[in-house]
């Protein structure tokens, strides 16, 4: 059966990654996603780092030698950058549910907000780790 | 499975663990970047104490929960073989109730 032609879509596609112009809240939101993944894959590291940690002395101190070695501080840098922006993201989200902050130009200064409170934190947390 | 993360339920599920997410990390990130623990009897004994024994059981189930969904929409958006769809979420429900149970087992010998 030809489906209906009113209910096919007259608009171009266009999905070249490299030549979309995404909005600043299309970043905030691929930055979500891609630091949900990030966090993800990390997520058994951490639960391991726990238990070494939780182990007893040793492995206190074990822990401790990992997480201050070169590899895991620029790791733990990147991962902290993006725990940051998750979370922030992730409030603005829940905000949007709420239908708070829905007009587009608060859209787009909650989306600055997000991005730069993301950045802040993870700038904070590698002065910590530094 | 399908009823119980699929749809509405498993964005209001994806929510409600995002909230608890959002409200325990600060807590985590205060103990562990801003005031760490000098030696294992302190980091013990902060863990030990039953508000953040329980607060981290919460935590690590609303994180793999989380992830599930999270992963799950991932995989949707962007595998699109069947097969390979399957054995991706497989792989990821393995490796979150490992994490969830292994996390268990640590807070339960606490």
């Amino acid at each position: 059966m030809e489906p209906r032609p009113h209910l096919v879509s007259q608009r171009p596609v266009f999905l070249d990654l490299l030549r979309i112009r995404l909005p600043l809240p299309g970043w905030v939101s691929i930055g979500h996603r891609v630091s949900g993944a990030a966090l993800l894959l990390a997520l058994p590291l951490a639960v391991g780092l726990l238990g070494l940690s939780l182990s007893g002395p040793e492995g206190f101190a074990e822990a401790r030698a990992i997480l201050s070695s070169l590899p895991a501080r620029l790791l733990g840098m990147l991962l902290l950058w993006g725990l940051f922006h998750h979370l922030f993201a992730g409030i603005r989200f829940l905000l949007l549910d709420l239908h708070w902050g829905l007009p587009l130009a608060q859209a787009r200064l909650t989306a600055w907000a997000a991005l730069a409170a993301g950045l802040a934190g993870g700038l904070w947390a590698a002065g910590r780790l530094w | 499975m399908t009823r119980l993360a699929s749809g509405l339920r498993a964005w209001t599920w994806q929510r409600l663990s995002g909230l608890w997410l959002a409200l325990f990390t600060p807590v985590l990130l205060w103990r562990l970047l801003w005031a760490p623990p000098a030696d294992y009897p302190a980091w013990h004994g902060w863990v030990a104490r039953p508000a953040i024994t329980l607060g981290l059981i919460l935590y690590l189930a609303a994180l793999c929960m989380h992830a599930w969904v999270g992963g799950r929409d991932i995989l949707m958006d962007y595998v699109s073989h069947p097969g390979a769809r399957l054995a991706l979420l497989g792989g990821l429900a393995a490796v979150l109730i490992a994490c969830a149970l292994g996390g268990l087992g640590i807070l339960y010998r606490i």
